[in-house]
């Protein structure tokens, strides 16, 4: 490119460029037959998605939006898989299932394909279609836990729901981070509109239509299958979860929000739908956390149920972002009277969290752990990287590992030993891979991603542009960024980084892409570190370390 | 969208200290390989000066003992390449140069260890190398004859204590060899009174004169211990029919006829005493009579072959008197030795049937050393008892009895103590020994215990205070009158005495019996 | 998977029992050996425990290449490095028996035998002194402090926090900055002292006496400077702890490593001399 170019034909070359940098990395096996040029506003605001947003917006997302053709039959992505975009459908049909039916024989590779996460341990039947119910198996998650937001469709196993033009999928996936919870597939030559999630994110942050209609489809596709999904409402009938499902409200929750406040008037009851609420309550003259609410847990069942209970027992603070859904007492009330069964689970539920508060009173040390993995974020991870310093004999072989695992010889270490102490464990300042990555927001590229269906966040560094962005959002210091050595090349865009050093953020990604478990772990000679992934898999090793 | 928390970012500890921005060193500890690797490096220098400028004592393992310490820079003289001990043959090397006959060093000569016995020698497969139990490299003054109770145990019994086999002579059935009368009882009493003696066992040592070394005891000899009593001066022989050279019978031959016959190993005669005999008539009376009496014997073989015209070898058994102690196969040496010193002395003359005799003598040589030569043979005296068997058939049952009488008359005076059987004496085992596989010495034990505390087969001591004469059974020279093996245990076990198995059985011959072994250097090529 | 977390994991015994099998076992065949055949440079049950030990010395060396390799360790998947640990430690005081069953339990008299006795003794008793202190430093570095640092950056920190502590003093009241002078040698550099083996925290509470008394003639903004003086000298203190013991973790390797990599090459050397000879 002349320095004599024109400022807006660069400007226009230089996001051509971006485009395709972005969209470049789908293969030709893939069903794809078509993508299309970097779309214009113009263009963009042909489709009903854009219709209200201005030009410079669109401009802005434009290099995030592609338009593709698509091959009867192609798989866009599997149940399970962590995408970082949304469809919406333009022409032809495309049909998702829960797997577990006779799928049809794909012939087309997906273009998320879980595989090439998986480099040791295929199992056998990877190659036909089960693999992901079998990888699902494969690693129990926390019981606790349940994933309600995955469920973007509400489908019996192995029935299919086809969609046509002017829906929208796999939105909900991309947006919470969560993997998707059906395969979706094209059933007709299809054009769809695909929208990455930087994208997503500026237009649902711009337009409150979109939030609307996403909180719509939300409310539309999955919370039948989430309010039926929570123990609470298991037994309820078809009509009743249908009239559930009108009187709800939804909730979000600023990072720090007071929800409820204690000795106020209970007048709902709330159910987690993603983040972690916290639960305080006064002792003595301040305050000490009892207990905390992850997905799926219900905030109010021991208020409403008990009479003597005049207000909120504990006042109820959203950690980080939380989404809830709100259901009003009037409606409880009616519910209950509908239902006695449903009475009971509650008094149980009910008295298990006045017994676990009772306990937490008691036992102040466990309050402090509480309030410490909450404030440090030890609840949010996945896989925390916690080392037992009665054992830990600073030999720094985990380091050393982890250095040789990315890069081989005079590679760089992910991790350093050093970070906040939790009793006997160091904490060390390793990505804690958490439940809900804000590293992931603001990335410009998309590099940053969660990669397979493991929870595992990692950097894929071909695209990484060394924003930074990642490592001032995280929240423990887990993200660094360094000199590549590299410099970036005289046609790079964005222009702004020609001829700089390249930088490069780099994090734990628990040697995904290796085929065998954390290297720091099965490194550490004194078997001291560990990779802890709940609040209670902790507390464990604390009582064991002493 | 994120916040940050409480400004802590980027920082630890309780003052915010700054975080390791990237982790400060990967590359640590070279040192400690590095150092492991110049020492090894020492080590490689220091082994190949070890190996070029001469001695290879480095990599030696150990040092040897006194007896190889001038192979010390020649590993190569013992060792082979390769995994392997070091090999019989190299040891035979120098071992063996002087012959199996000496064997001394051989396995051979472990396992049949003065028992001659060449029928026990292990096959092949069994056999154990020298190293086996000779380990080397155990330092200067190791001695690599002091072969270690397991070496043993490998092939043997588990303990002395509890396994050793009884000994021999008292596993054999058989009697002791009688050829001797010698009740000891009496002869313990008579000495005793003759010579004043307090203590019985000062007669005992009167006639068992213990060796220089302490190991057995000189051989009997009837000239130092029977001859104060036995043969006096007045002892004579019965009237002996003279043989009339014209007429035949049955006689003896005087000294005459014997100088005109002049036969082999007659050189005697020239010197013996005429006066000795007596002629009264026909009969001729000799007095005194000597121990191992030339003309008696002469005589006595002259009868046997008469009797056993086939029995050439058993004349032999005219040298067994003198065959040294309890080896058979010098038996049959001095046998040879007799055989071709009487050819010797025959050699040259003419007369056909001297030629006769020598070719006789010299087929006797080759068959005694066949024998000799066959180690799966056994060597005893079968061999010439055989000839024994057949009488000469062509004698009158007259002619056979006179010759019996002649036979009792001659050898009246030395039936008081031997045996005569076949027209022989029998020949006396003048060396006792009974423990032929081990050494017992005598002098280490003597100053614990009394000679009759072990000897004590023959009840000496019961006898001693009266006039009583021991049964028969109680006092001959068929006892064995030597302790069980149960008596040495008595002393020997682990918490006493040593019990270990070269205790006893000393397979090298100390040092100071070595000059024995000269003649076999002498002969060596 | 991809993904192990690893939870707190109970004791294995699998290995010390395994081991103390074999010792167990190792020293049966020897007793047996006393009755049946002595045991001797060259023969079979000689060789059978050299070669036995020859191979667990190799193996325990392993270890050390392996922490050397552990790309290649996890590409290979070649077990969790503890597990290595387990069998290094077991494997090597199994070695040292098997080494004096091969020697008989007498003091060889060659050379180079002699030295790889001696060694073998060395290696294994630092070995098992340096298990020792891997398992009583890291209990004493946990239990008394609360900062944890890395020994490689220990210089920088301690310069760090006497910048720190030279910039508050420089601008805080007369009694604090003579307090500091007074400190001034203990912050310039890391220190080593015995005292730390004993007693943690040596040093807290002799200069703690200093702070309060100080802290009663101060007020206000001057105490809460002293207070943070008192901060710095605290983690100054507890970085000497570190750097005490955490050196004593890592000087020890050097009385085992380079003996151990000398007692291989002997090994060799002894191996080619039995072969050659």
């Amino acid at each position: 490119m002349s320095a004599a170019t024109p400022a807006g034909v660069k400007t226009e070359l230089r996001q051509l460029e971006q485009y395709r940098d972005r969209w470049s990395s789908y293969d030709e096996q893939s069903g794809l037959v078509d993508l299309s040029e970097r779309l214009t506003a113009e263009k963009l605001r042909e489709f009903e998605l854009f219709a209200d947003y201005d030009d410079k917006f669109l401009e802005k997302i434009a290099s995030d939006v592609s338009l593709a053709s698509w091959k009867p039959g192609s798989v866009l992505f599997e149940q399970g898989a962590y995408i970082d975009l949304a469809f919406c459908v333009v022409e032809g049909e495309v049909e998702v299932f829960l797997e577990g039916v006779g799928d049809g024989g794909t012939e087309a590779r997906p273009i998320f394909d879980l595989s090439r996460t998986m480099i040791g341990e295929m199992p056998p039947e990877a190659a036909t279609g089960a693999t992901v119910l079998m990888r699902r198996a494969a690693r129990p998650r926390p019981s606790e836990i349940t994933f309600l937001s995955t469920m973007d469709f509400d489908l019996p196993r192995g029935a299919a729901v086809r969609l046509g033009p002017g829906e929208l999928f796999g939105e909900i996936g991309a947006m919470s981070g969560w993997p998707q919870s059906v395969t979706a597939r094209t059933v007709s030559a299809c054009r769809l509109l695909q929208i990455r999630l930087p994208a997503l994110r500026l237009m649902k942050r711009k337009s409150k239509a979109l939030k609307e209609r996403i909180d719509e489809l939300y409310r539309e596709r999955s919370l039948t299958a989430q309010l039926r999904g929570t123990p609470l409402f298991s037994g309820l009938g078809e009509p009743l979860i249908g009239a559930l499902k009108e009187s709800v409200e939804l909730v979000s929750c600023d990072p720090e929000e007071v929800l409820v406040r204690e000795g106020e008037a209970a007048d709902a009851l709330y159910l987690v739908r993603s983040g972690f609420i916290k639960l305080m309550q006064t002792f003595g003259e301040g305050e000490i956390a009892v207990s905390y609410l992850s997905k799926g847990m219900t905030l109010g069942e021991a208020e409403l149920l008990i009479d003597e209970i005049e207000g909120w027992r504990t006042t109820a603070v959203s950690v980080e972002f939380a989404e809830l859904v709100k259901l009003p007492r009037d409606v409880f009330d009616r519910l209950l009277a509908s239902q006695p069964k449903l009475a009971e689970q509650l008094w149980r539920s009910a008295a298990e969290r006045i017994k676990e508060a009772g306990a937490t009173r008691r036992d102040v040390a466990r309050a402090d752990f509480l309030q410490v993995a909450l404030e440090s974020g030890l609840v949010q991870g996945n896989s925390i990287l916690a080392i037992d310093l009665d054992r830990c004999t600073r030999c720094d072989d985990c380091v050393r590992a982890c250095a040789a695992t990315h890069g081989g010889h005079g590679g760089r270490a992910r991790f350093v030993r050093e970070g906040s102490r939790v009793g006997n464990l160091l904490v060390a300042k390793s990505c804690y891979h958490c439940r809900d990555p804000v590293c992931l927001v603001g990335c410009p590229t998309g590099a940053i991603h969660r990669s397979g269906e493991d929870d595992v966040v990692a950097v894929d560094e071909q695209i990484c542009i060394g924003c930074s962005a990642c490592a001032n959002n995280c929240p423990y210091d887990a993200i660094v960024m360094h000199d590549s050595g590299e410099t970036w090349p005289p046609d790079m865009v964005p222009i702004g980084l020609r001829g700089k050093a390249r930088q490069v953020a780099s994090k734990c990604d628990l040697c995904h892409e290796t085929g065998h478990g954390p290297a720091c772990v099965s490194n550490c000679p004194q078997a001291c570190a560990y990779r802890v992934g709940s609040v209670e898999e902790m507390q464990r090793l604390l009582g064991g370390g002493g | 969208m994120a916040k940050k928390r409480g400004g802590r970012k980027g920082t630890f500890g309780d003052l915010g200290l700054p975080v390791a921005g990237a982790y400060p060193s990967t590359a640590t500890r070279r040192a400690l390989v590095g150092l492991g690797l110049l020492a090894v490096l020492v080590l490689g220098a220091v082994l190949a000066w070890d190996h070029f400028a001469g001695g290879q004592g480095l990599i030696s393992g150990g040092t040897l003992s006194s007896s190889h310490a001038v192979f010390t820079d020649d590993c190569g003289r013992c060792h082979d390449p390769g995994l392997r001990q070091v090999t019989d043959d190299r040891c035979a090397t120098c071992h063996e140069k002087f012959g199996d006959d000496l064997g001394i060093y051989t396995f051979a000569r472990h396992y049949v260890y003065r028992s001659d016995d060449f029928r026990r020698v292990v096959p092949q497969e069994h056999e154990v190398e020298c190293a086996a139990c000779h380990p080397e490299h155990r330092g200067r003054d190791t001695d690599i004859a002091d072969v270690s109770d397991v070496a043993c145990r490998a092939c043997h019994f588990d303990s002395f204590g509890n396994d050793h086999p009884e000994f021999d002579f008292a596993a054999e059935q058989e009697p002791d060899n009688q050829a001797l009368r010698f009740p000891h009882v009496h002869h313990v009493r008579e000495v005793m009174k003759r010579q004043q003696l307090e203590d019985p066992e000062r007669a005992c040592l009167l006639c068992h004169n213990a060796r220089q070394d302490g190991r057995g005891f000189e051989p009997l000899d009837f000239d130092r211990h029977c001859d104060a009593c036995h043969l006096t001066a007045t002892t004579a022989s019965p009237g002996l029919p003279v043989l009339d050279g014209e007429a035949g019978g049955v006689g003896v031959e005087t000294l005459e006829s014997l100088a005109e016959s002049g036969g082999p190993g007659l050189r005697w005669v020239y010197f013996s005493n005429p006066g000795e005999f007596r002629r009264r008539g026909s009969l001729v009376v000799k007095t005194p009579i000597h121990h191992r009496d030339p003309w008696l014997l002469e005589n006595l073989r002259r009868l046997r072959r008469r009797l056993y015209p086939d029995a050439g070898l058993a004349d032999l058994l005219r040298a067994s008197a003198d065959a040294p102690a309890g080896e058979i196969r010098a038996l049959y040496h001095e046998a040879v030795a007799t055989l071709e010193e009487q050819a010797l002395g025959l050699r040259g003359r003419p007369e056909p049937e001297i030629q006769q005799e020598l070719e006789r003598i010299r087929s006797l040589v080759k068959i005694v050393q066949r024998r000799i030569d066959e180690p799966f043979e056994s060597l005893d005296e079968t061999g010439f008892m055989l000839a024994f068997e057949q009488r000469d058939p062509r004698l009158g049952d007259e002619e056979t009895a006179a010759i019996d009488a002649l036979v009792s008359d001659l050898t009246e005076a030395c039936r008081g103590c031997h045996e005569v059987s076949n027209a022989t004496i029998v020949r006396v085992d003048r060396d006792q020994r009974e423990l032929r596989r081990a050494e017992f010495d005598h002098r280490a034990h003597i100053v614990q215990r009394r000679c009759l505390d072990c000897h004590d087969a023959i009840p000496v001591r019961d006898y001693l205070g009266s006039e009583e004469k021991p049964a028969a059974e109680l006092d001959n020279s068929g006892i064995h009158n030597l302790p069980r093996v149960g008596s040495c245990q008595e002393c020997h076990d682990p918490r006493q005495a040593s019990d270990r198995c070269v205790t006893c059985h000393l397979f090298h011959p100390d040092k100071g019996s070595r000059a024995e072994l000269l003649p076999y250097f002498e002969e060596a090529p | 998977m991809a993904n192990g977390v690893s939870g707190p994991m109970p004791r294995r015994w699998g290995m010390p029992v395994l081991f103390l099998l074999a010792m167990a076992a190792a020293a049966a065949g020897f007793v047996a050996n006393a009755y049946f055949s002595e045991i001797r440079a060259g023969n079979v049950w000689s060789l059978t425990y050299g070669s036995a030990a020859a191979a667990l010395l190799v193996l325990a060396v392993t270890y050390g290449a392996r922490r050397r390799m552990m790309r290649l360790a996890s590409r290979f998947r070649a077990g969790g490095a503890a597990g290595w640990l387990g069998l290094h430690i077991w494997g090597g005081a199994l070695f040292l028996l098997l080494m004096l069953m091969h020697s008989g339990f007498r003091l060889p008299s060659g050379v180079i035998t002699g030295w790889l006795w001696a060694l073998s003794w060395w290696t294994v008793l630092s070995g098992i002194g340096g298990r020792m202190l891997q398992r009583w430093i890291p209990r004493m570095l946990s239990s008394g402090l609360t900062t944890e640092v890395l020994y490689e950056r220990i210089p920088d920190l301690v310069e760090e926090i006497r910048g720190r502590a030279a910039r508050l003093a420089a601008g805080s009241h007369e009694a604090i900055a003579t307090l500091y002078r007074d400190l001034e040698p203990e912050f310039a550099a890391p220190r080593r002292r015995w005292l730390f083996f004993v007693d943690i925290t040596a040093g807290r509470e002799r200069r703690g006496r200093e702070f309060r008394h100080l802290r009663r003639l101060l007020g206000g903004e001057d105490r809460e400077q002293l207070d943070r003086l008192e901060g710095f000298y605290r983690t100054k203190l507890e970085i000497d702890a570190h750097y005490t013991l955490q050196q004593t973790l890592r000087l020890w390797l050097y009385l085992h490593v380079p003996g151990s990599l000398l007692l291989v090459a002997l090994l060799a050397a002894h191996l080619y001399s039995v072969w050659a000879y």
